[in-house]
């Protein structure tokens, strides 16, 4: 039994209304995505890359609507700029390329901060890989990406359980175990979905399969929604590893407190004659880059082969990190740490006597924000 | 159904899909935030139940336009859809008609309100939506709606900050769909002679779209509603250690004169020296009615004097502070606010407390940078 399209009879109506809350859902999953990305602080590319992947879906469901519902069959010669073809067939491939890009986005934001398998971007090339292969393909003839794509499922799910046992092996540390296992069953069920509203499907068993699997997708994107919330972003796990040691000093120079994470053991004189050395780079640069007067507060730098420096002056004190990459999480947490002991200080530093013994509990504050 | 038909049908689900979805959202907010008890919260409720009236019942309307059906049918569905909308500011109404809500509300008004809201309903019920008796009762609907209106303008007088903020918010998204229902009646009765319904039609959803989305942004985590002028109620807050008997912060609420000045709270003590024999006097009342009363486990929760209350509250990391919020009158927000204060102060210097032992010099200084969340949390 071959499915006719545009689709009629009565079951039109239940499945479009189904097929359309599915795809605006999904836009609308991206758009939140999208959202939470920009009103962040901390920019989270994993975030754009979930956002992607929900607009790429939508997107292909929408093209899916419009050549399924809307668009003739009917093989027409010669068809714009192909021999033969229909509506259908070029709405279908616009969805298709909808999907991959989507995908391709999502795969690479994840591959940016991980490499998945082997080799860093490797999934990444084997989707432009296949979207060069479906491009040439689609102006060649319409009909050969309905095949083509049907790689596209097993790469992405290939990629797909790699990212979630990557992520579960981190889990086990961080206690994220079971909420990266969650991650897997949606997924699969959105693909089942998937497959149920494909025409190998629905030729044998006719519509209500493809209204099945199109509820089934609703749920099953809304679950990924809810999944993909919970998981922290892949760099949040590594950045800090990449510490060495923390300075917190005084503008005058005056080291507050030294924390090494190598467990070299803190010398007491050197730290002050680090920070005073420390205090008048920082105080260097200042005025080398200031173009009027110098800036109080902001980042400085420095950079040697497999050391990185990197100074914040705030308000009343600068934090020096010395670590093995500069990472933004790295830099946003130095800031966040200066301001959070600025303000729990703010009255002590005003009118500081000299007492470092007032400032012993940055150690446990040190440790709330840099402790491995 | 036609292809435009079909397309005015899937662009109106998009209203719906939205308008659920925020009303899903509404109920879900009341509900998280219930367990702190404050009545005004049921205002999420009010506006849950209007959203989720207005998008049924024009859906309603909109499947008997569009729908060949069963005539039967048809006319229930199409009487339910009018039903349901012009129910919606009964709804709004009625989740809020309670006594916290009198001083904005007037409930009597609003009962007889109701009431003639109900009476376009029985007609369209007893008649039908043809009949001149349902369209001229249409009016008292009106009636209702500009009551609604009404409270949200003096709901977003009485309120500040924050949550001030958020109903003005949804009001404006409110106007938006209320101006949608226009439009749908328009489609339905065609009382301006020109357009075609279908553009009055795109118009009027696009406007419900719109003030879906903007209500949906007024009501994302929506804070707990404290009852009105809350804070004119507060006069003192204080954190006495009690191990040390010393007072680790002292904040004196600034109350606002109605001309809109700062005025101090008038004391002839020094504020550093009253907080001390404060938190000295706090610490004796306790031993000394632990004793009398051979109750050393249990601690006191409120202390009251002829014109103010005294609420404590104890910590939990450390157990051995005790806040004190004096206050003109013990109302709900109070015991609310002085459990955040507490949370909060517990957070913010969470470091800090672990080691408050150890901590030599001025303490009361360090802890005075809680000003900052405190004038914060007053906002």
């Amino acid at each position: 039994m071959f499915v006719e399209f545009p689709i009629i009879g009565f079951i039109r109506a239940p499945l479009l209304i189904i097929e359309w809350i599915f795809a605006n859902i999904t836009f609308e999953l991206g758009l939140i995505f999208i959202l939470k990305y920009r009103k962040t602080e901390l920019k989270n590319l994993q975030e754009l890359g979930y956002a992607s992947m929900f607009f790429g879906y939508s997107g292909q469901w929408y093209f899916n609507i419009w050549s399924d519902y809307y668009s003739s069959q009917t093989i027409i010669h010669p068809f714009y700029l192909w021999s033969q073809g229909s509506y259908r067939l070029l709405f279908l491939n616009l969805g298709y390329f909808s999907v991959m890009v989507g995908a391709l986005f999502f795969i690479y934001f994840i591959e940016k901060y991980k490499i998945v398998l082997y080799r860093k971007f490797f999934f990444t090339f084997c989707f432009l890989l296949l979207i060069l292969i479906c491009t040439i393909a689609f102006f060649i003839n319409l009909t050969l990406n309905q095949s083509l794509t049907v790689l596209l499922w097993p790469i992405f799910l290939f990629f797909y359980i790699f990212f979630v046992f990557d992520l579960v092996k981190k889990a086990q540390k961080e206690k994220l175990f079971y909420g990266s296992i969650k991650l897997i069953i949606p997924v699969l069920a959105l693909a089942g979905g998937y497959l149920l509203t494909r025409a190998i499907m629905t030729d044998i068993f006719g519509l209500t399969i493809r209204l099945i699997g199109s509820l089934l997708q609703l749920v099953s994107i809304s679950l990924m929604y809810y999944v993909f919330g919970t998981i922290p972003p892949f760099s949040e796990f590594e950045w800090k590893d990449k510490i060495e040691d923390i300075y917190l000093i005084e503008k005058g120079g005056i080291a507050l407190f030294h924390k090494n994470f190598l467990k070299r053991k803190s010398d007491l004189v050197e730290d002050h004659l680090i920070s005073g050395a420390i205090s008048t780079v920082s105080i260097m640069l200042q005025e080398f880059f200031a173009e009027g007067a110098p800036e109080k507060e902001g980042f400085s730098i420095i950079k040697k082969k497999g050391k990185i420096i990197i100074i914040y002056s705030g308000e009343f004190v600068n934090c020096v990190v010395i670590c093995k990459e500069e990472l933004n999480f790295i830099k946003y947490y130095i800031k966040k740490f200066v301001q959070k002991f600025e303000t729990l200080y703010h009255n002590v530093l005003v009118e500081w006597n000299g007492d470092t013994n007032i400032f012993s509990p940055v150690e446990t504050l040190i440790d709330d924000y840099f402790s491995r | 159904m036609n292809f435009l038909q079909e397309f005015q049908f899937l662009y109106y689900l998009i209203a719906v899909t939205l308008g659920v979805q925020l009303s899903i959202y509404f109920f879900y907010q009341y509900f998280k935030i219930q367990d702190v008890n404050m009545r005004l919260n049921r205002i999420l409720l009010s506006f849950g139940a209007f959203t989720l009236l207005t998008v049924f019942g024009a859906f309603c309307i909109l499947i008997t336009r569009l729908f060949e059906l069963d005539l039967t049918l048809e006319d229930v569905l199409y009487r339910t859809g009018f039903s349901a909308a012009l129910l919606s500011p009964v709804g709004f109404m009625a989740c809020i008609m309670i006594e916290e809500f009198s001083s904005i509300l007037n409930i009597k008004l609003s009962k007889i309100l109701i009431g003639l809201n109900l009476i376009p309903i029985a007609f369209i019920w007893i008649f039908s939506s043809e009949s001149m008796f349902f369209r001229v009762s249409i009016v008292l609907m009106v009636l209702s709606a500009l009551n609604c209106v009404y409270v949200q303008v003096k709901l977003i007088k009485r309120t500040l900050g924050d949550i001030r903020r958020r109903i003005t918010q949804f009001f404006v998204g409110e106007l938006f769909s209320l101006s949608a229902l226009i439009f749908a009646l328009q489609v339905s009765f065609g009382f301006i002679p020109f357009g075609t319904p279908e553009n009055w039609f795109f118009l009027g959803t696009s406007l419900l779209i719109i003030g879906f989305l903007t209500m949906f942004v007024a009501v994302n985590d929506f804070p707990p509603f404290y009852e009105f002028e809350w804070q004119l109620n507060l006069i003192h807050f204080l954190i006495i250690n009690q191990r040390t008997n010393i007072c680790l912060y002292s904040y004196i609420f600034h109350q606002e004169s109605e001309e809109g000045s700062l005025l101090s709270t008038q004391t002839n003590i020094n504020p550093d020296m009253k907080a001390t024999l404060f938190s000295g006097g706090i610490s004796g009342i306790n031993a000394v009615i632990s004793g009398i009363t051979d109750t050393t486990k249990e601690k006191i929760n409120k202390i009251k004097q002829e014109n103010s209350d005294i609420l404590l509250d104890y910590g939990v990391g450390p157990s051995y502070l005790t806040y004190a919020l004096v206050v003109k009158k013990d109302i709900k927000s109070a015991n609310i606010f002085l459990k955040s204060l507490k949370y909060q102060f517990e957070t913010f210097f969470k470091q800090i407390l672990i080691k408050l032992d150890s901590i030599q010099g001025d303490q009361n200084k360090l802890f005075s940078s809680f000003d900052i969340i405190v004038y914060g949390m007053l906002k």
